[in-house]
């Protein structure tokens, strides 16, 4: 399966870059590809392409405000969990994506 | 004939005793009659009375007039019009008379509440203080001042000039005595009251019209303070006070037992008083007076000036002070200002706290100074002081300053009708020195010229005295002068390093000169069998541009140089900065000035001189990779600046410095040097986000609430946190939104405020584990605050931060963090997890 996922937390300092850490191991672990974007204090790194979205099984966002640009995503299966949920429990989120 | 000079008042503080003083001594330089004329009030007041100008009540934006009328009034008036064009709108630069604006403070968390009653003032003088109260009476004013026997006008005047003179004398040698200069210049200021002529005039005046003597003298003194109390200035009516002690101390004399009575402390305590006089404050024990609680409001007066230089805290318009009964216990927050009479157990654990961060803040300071500053890659570059009176040079010394760069002598030569002689010099110079204890003390000849006004000098009024005769070009019409300040300054360096420096050389030929000077001086005193250093450096000062052309010339009569930046640079750029059609073409981050700075430099180092730089310039942080950069061996800065500069020596290493020198010499405009100044720092400042000061391993924190607030003491302690309790806010909102507790034991809380002074990490490990709240429910055992300096974060942290964020979510980099040993090793784990991708 391939993912592309965005992450976003309140203040952008801590949330966004755990969570994409632990997106990206899981998600490892589970044999699927994923390309996590962050949209932190940094801006937006590691942006997702729109060939990159175009190719994409799913669309995860793990954020716990609004995710910008969210317009690219339209068409797209997209699931969207808690930033925080991301981090506690990726395997179950990642497993979970398939099952739609 | 006579002149007016009209102006319009320029101070928003009013006019004030510093400016009087200011106007007082211009006016007594000349023979003619001044007379301030206020045309809002009417009132009108000779110049040469202090008081007399303070009580004409003037205030900011008032239309004003001067009237001189004598021989020397035009000279008079043109000195007169230069004070009130360029001084007097200068004289209160820096002074600050209300507390910031903006609306309450919170309350630090520990004080919320229902169960905490919280008394808020204004914070006068800082620190923690803790004690029983003594609740002082207020002043019911004087007693029975006519009970004595009435003599006759003119034994009444008799015991008058008696008192008068009397009260001089205890001033004078009171103030000879004092603890420290804020307490001189306060009793100074009560003997210009004293010694005032319009204040002994108006209690002539009283005494002919039938008063008695003590009648007369507090008759007046009502007078001069209702004055200063309707002035409408806050700073004027504070000033009341002052004379209320003059008359008190008149009046002991005059009519024994109407005076006030002293407060006695039998024990420690907390003063809470409506008002508390200077002389009041002087007579109390402070080593037994923990705090200071006073219902009137004003953080200006001189009793609060006392209090802040006992370091006795002390909170001001206190509102509900009069509610704090007699001997009930007291906290006193100078640092926030708020009181808590009765504190319950919680807030008086909470306090105590306080009191160890704000001795661990203390201890910091005092560490930093004693520490010599060196580059990242540990070349010495000795930070020192400029200072212009002992006063400061013991306050810089304390501040860490590694020695004197430039003690500055005019203050020596200002404010008298002749000038000191060479025994009193010789004894301030040697008294720097051996404050100085062994470390260098340069001390600068005479830099006085037109715009500096020492009458007994004679300096002719000149149309542009920064081209003029000025500094050591002035040295010629007084040699005795010239030679009695040569002879005290080699005096004293028998008795310590002390280093001679002349200012505003020009030229080679100019520098030879003075050189010779100082070797005639010298055969007289060993002639006359007085101890000298014969070996005693003597250097000479790099402000004219030309002596920066023929360096490797006057290096044959000077053993080293220090560029006096200030002056250098308005001379090249040929701008004065306090025009202010000009004042931002001064700028030190010219290309040309940073390139002359260089050659300078380089010139110094090629003759084998030993080169400084004493002026501004040295005490901006974001110059200092510059100066190293240029090889200076001494770096001479405002005491103040002293810490800031040594830690941002440590930050650079030397040769990168070079390279930012030389990419620096090649930018064609001052803002792009900067610009490069700015990006360097930007880069340095990552170095020290985290420090194993940061860290504590085991710590005993019971509840998040104590665990955030240790985190933040650490930094705090470290000087990176400006307001604890607004950081202490900025991330229990945060955690607000949900726990930080991420889960496996660990908390990464975190704000972004500008309470925050520089972006930090500070950790701390708790072997019992913590409450958090966490995500999976679990205590936490690794906290690592993240602290985000809002305005100005800086990308490389929050990069760095971004980073570490990840490498948190792997296990080994947790268990690597929880096992380390040490402070040390947390700092290198972390350090390495960051780095590696």
């Amino acid at each position: 399966m391939k993912i592309v996922a965005v992450t976003a937390c309140p203040t952008g300092v801590a949330h966004t870059y755990m969570a994409a850490a632990r997106l990206e191991k899981a998600a490892a672990r589970l044999g699927h590809a994923i390309k996590v974007e962050t949209q932190g204090s940094m801006g937006i790194e590691n942006a997702l392409s729109a060939d990159d979205v175009a190719g994409a099984d799913v669309v995860l966002l793990a954020a716990g405000i609004a995710v910008r640009d969210r317009e690219r995503f339209a068409g797209k299966r997209v699931v969207e969990v808690a930033v925080q949920d991301a981090i506690k429990d990726p395997d179950r989120i990642i497993a979970g994506l398939g099952g739609a | 004939m006579s002149r007016e000079l009209s102006f319009r008042f320029p101070l928003p503080l009013g006019l004030h005793a510093r400016p009087a003083s200011l106007l007082r001594d211009a006016a007594c330089a000349f023979t003619s009659a001044v007379t301030l004329v206020n045309r809002r009030s009417g009132r009108r007041a000779d110049a040469r009375s202090v008081l007399a100008l303070v009580a004409s009540a003037t205030r900011e934006g008032d239309e004003c007039a001067l009237l001189i009328a004598g021989e020397d009034e035009d000279a008079a008036g043109d000195a007169l019009r230069r004070l009130v064009a360029t001084e007097l709108p200068l004289c209160d630069e820096g002074v600050t008379a209300a507390p910031p604006a903006g609306g309450e403070r919170p309350l630090p968390r520990a004080l919320r509440g229902d169960h905490v009653s919280v008394l808020r003032g204004t914070a006068a003088s800082g620190g923690i203080g803790r004690a029983a109260a003594l609740v002082v009476t207020p002043w019911q004013g004087f007693g029975e001042l006519d009970a004595g026997a009435r003599g006759t006008p003119d034994e009444e005047m008799a015991k008058i000039a008696g008192a008068l003179a009397a009260a001089g004398a205890e001033l004078r040698s009171a103030g000879a005595a004092a603890a420290n200069d804020t307490v001189r210049a306060v009793l100074r200021a009560h003997l210009a009251i004293v010694e005032d002529p319009e204040f002994s005039a108006r209690i002539a005046a009283e005494v002919g019209s039938g008063a008695t003597a003590a009648r007369a003298v507090v008759t007046v003194a009502q007078r001069f303070a209702a004055a200063l109390a309707g002035s409408g200035s806050a700073v004027l009516a504070e000033r009341a006070l002052d004379l209320r002690d003059v008359a008190a101390r008149l009046v002991h004399t005059l009519a024994p037992g109407a005076a006030e009575e002293r407060i006695a402390l039998a024990r420690d305590a907390v003063v809470v008083a409506e008002t508390l006089s200077p002389a009041q404050f002087l007579a109390l024990d402070t080593t037994r007076l923990k705090g200071l609680v006073l219902a009137s409001a004003g953080v200006t007066s001189h009793t609060v000036v006392l209090a802040r230089a006992a370091a006795v805290p002390c909170v001001t318009g206190v509102a509900g002070a009069a509610a704090i009964a007699d001997g009930a216990e007291v906290i006193v927050d100078g640092e926030r200002g708020l009181v808590v009479a009765g504190p319950s157990p919680e807030v008086a654990a909470f306090y105590a706290g306080e009191a160890t961060a704000l001795g661990a803040i203390r201890a910091r300071l005092a560490a930093a100074a004693g520490r010599d500053a060196v580059t990242a890659d540990g070349r010495r570059v000795e930070v020192a002081a400029n200072v212009a009176s002992l006063a400061e040079a013991r306050l810089a010394l304390a501040a860490g300053a590694e020695g004197i760069g430039l003690f500055r002598t005019e203050l020596l030569f200002m404010d008298r009708a002749s000038p000191p002689s060479e025994d009193e010099q010789a004894e301030v110079y040697a008294e720097v020195a051996r404050l100085a204890a062994g470390r260098r003390v340069i001390i600068r000849t005479l830099d006085a010229g037109g715009d500096k006004p020492i009458p007994y000098l004679g300096l002719p009024r000149e149309r542009n005295p920064f081209l003029g005769c000025r500094a050591v070009r002035m040295y010629e019409a007084h040699p005795a002068i010239v030679a009695a300040q040569i002879r005290a300054i080699a005096r004293a360096s028998a008795r310590g390093r002390v280093e001679l420096m002349f200012p505003m050389v020009s030229s080679a030929a100019e520098a030879g000169a003075l050189r010779r000077l100082v070797a005639a001086e010298m055969a007289a005193l060993a002639a006359a069998g007085v101890p000298f250093d014969p070996a005693m450096p003597v250097g000479v000062m790099v402000e004219v541009p030309s002596l920066a052309f023929v360096l490797d010339q006057a290096a044959s009569a000077a053993d080293f140089f220090s560029i006096g930046s200030n002056d250098l640079l308005q001379y090249l750029l040929a701008v004065d900065r306090d025009n202010p059609a000009v004042a931002r073409l001064y700028d030190p981050f010219e290309p040309a000035f940073v390139r002359a700075l260089a050659a300078v430099c380089g010139a110094a180092r090629a003759a084998g001189r030993r080169i400084g730089l004493c002026g501004e310039l040295g005490a901006d942080p974001l110059a200092t990779p510059l100066l190293v950069g240029l090889g200076l061996d001494e770096i001479s800065v405002g005491g103040a600046s002293v810490p800031a500069v040594k830690a941002a020596i440590a930050r650079c290493a030397t040769t990168e410095c070079r390279e930012l020198l030389a990419r620096a010499t090649q930018q064609t405009s001052a803002a792009d040097v900067e610009r490069l100044l700015r990006a360097f720092a930007a880069r340095t400042a990552g170095r020290d986000l985290l420090a194993a000061e940061f860290v504590r391993l085991g710590s005993e924190a019971r509840s998040k609430d104590e665990a955030i607030r240790e985190l933040i003491g650490l930094l705090r302690a470290a000087g990176r946190v400006g307001e604890p309790d607004a950081v202490e806010d900025a991330v229990w909102q945060r955690e607000a939104t949900y726990s930080t507790g991420v889960g496996f034991g660990v908390a990464i809380p975190h704000g972004k405020t500008d309470a925050v002074l520089a972006t930090s990490i500070a950790v701390a490990t708790y072997p019992d584990g913590v409450p958090w709240g966490s995500l999976d429910g679990e205590p936490v055992t690794l906290a690592i605050l993240v602290a985000v300096r809002a305005s100005d974060p800086g990308e490389t942290h929050l990069r760095t931060i971004a980073a570490l964020s990840r490498r948190l979510m792997d296990d080994d980099v947790r268990t690597a963090l929880l096992a380390a040993a040490n402070a040390d090793e947390v700092v290198a784990r972390l350090r390495g997890a960051v780095e590696t991708p």
